[in-house]
């Protein structure tokens, strides 16, 4: 059950977006890998200003990376033959920001951060092989 | 949550870029980001979601999508 607010329960559009800090008993985020050892460039914003806006993604959401609720939901979005997940536990003093936005599906969880500080969260990483 | 719906999303961390009502409109938006050179194929794929949320698939685009790579000289 996770501890976030949605836009739904307070009577908000789907597309609202409610970036909060991070609740008080600590929150547990995964998040897909380039490879196995977790580097600070998987916790990177990768797109520029202009690259933003020409690719459609608001100005809001480029400086947020994807994580989600649950191992299996990153699993299933990835489309790699072997990927790799790791598990972040993140304190709540902090100047991390989250806000759930399951329009994008669901236990998909949009986050603010200093990628050190998404790093420095890793407790664990999975290895998964996807069944042929 | 709805409507089913396609995401565009980076092929690596999944970082989204766009939603989408329909797979045409997703690989559509793709397919535009390529022919402007704003993405490389490959770089990008779609997550196709149910109406709770579910991630049904996860899919590249068609190979018709990357520019052509002909020998004319």
């Amino acid at each position: 059950m996770t501890q976030l607010p949605s836009p739904d329960a307070h009577g908000l559009a789907e597309t609202a977006t409610i970036a909060v800090p991070v609740p008080p008993d600590g929150l547990t985020l995964h998040r897909l890998l380039e490879h196995q050892t977790p580097s600070e460039h998987d916790f990177e914003p990768k797109l520029s200003r202009n690259q933003a806006k020409l690719r459609g993604v608001p100005e809001l959401f480029r400086g947020s990376i994807s994580h989600w609720l649950e191992h299996a939901q990153a699993v299933r979005a990835s489309e790699r033959s072997i990927c790799f997940v790791a598990k972040l536990e993140l304190p709540p003093d902090s100047l991390l920001r989250v806000a759930l936005t399951e329009q994008l599906g669901r236990g998909h969880v949009d986050v603010w951060a200093h990628p050190q500080e998404l790093l420095g969260a890793v407790v664990d990483v999975v290895r998964h092989r996807r069944r042929p | 949550m709805g409507v089913s719906a396609f995401i565009v999303q980076e092929s690596i961390h999944a970082d989204w870029v766009s939603r989408h009502e329909t797979r045409e409109d997703a690989i559509a938006g793709i397919e535009e980001m390529i022919r402007e050179g704003l993405a490389e194929p490959g770089e990008f794929n779609i997550r196709e979601i149910d109406s709770r949320g579910e991630t049904v698939r996860v899919f590249g685009v068609p190979d018709a999508a990357a520019p052509a790579k002909t020998g004319v000289a």
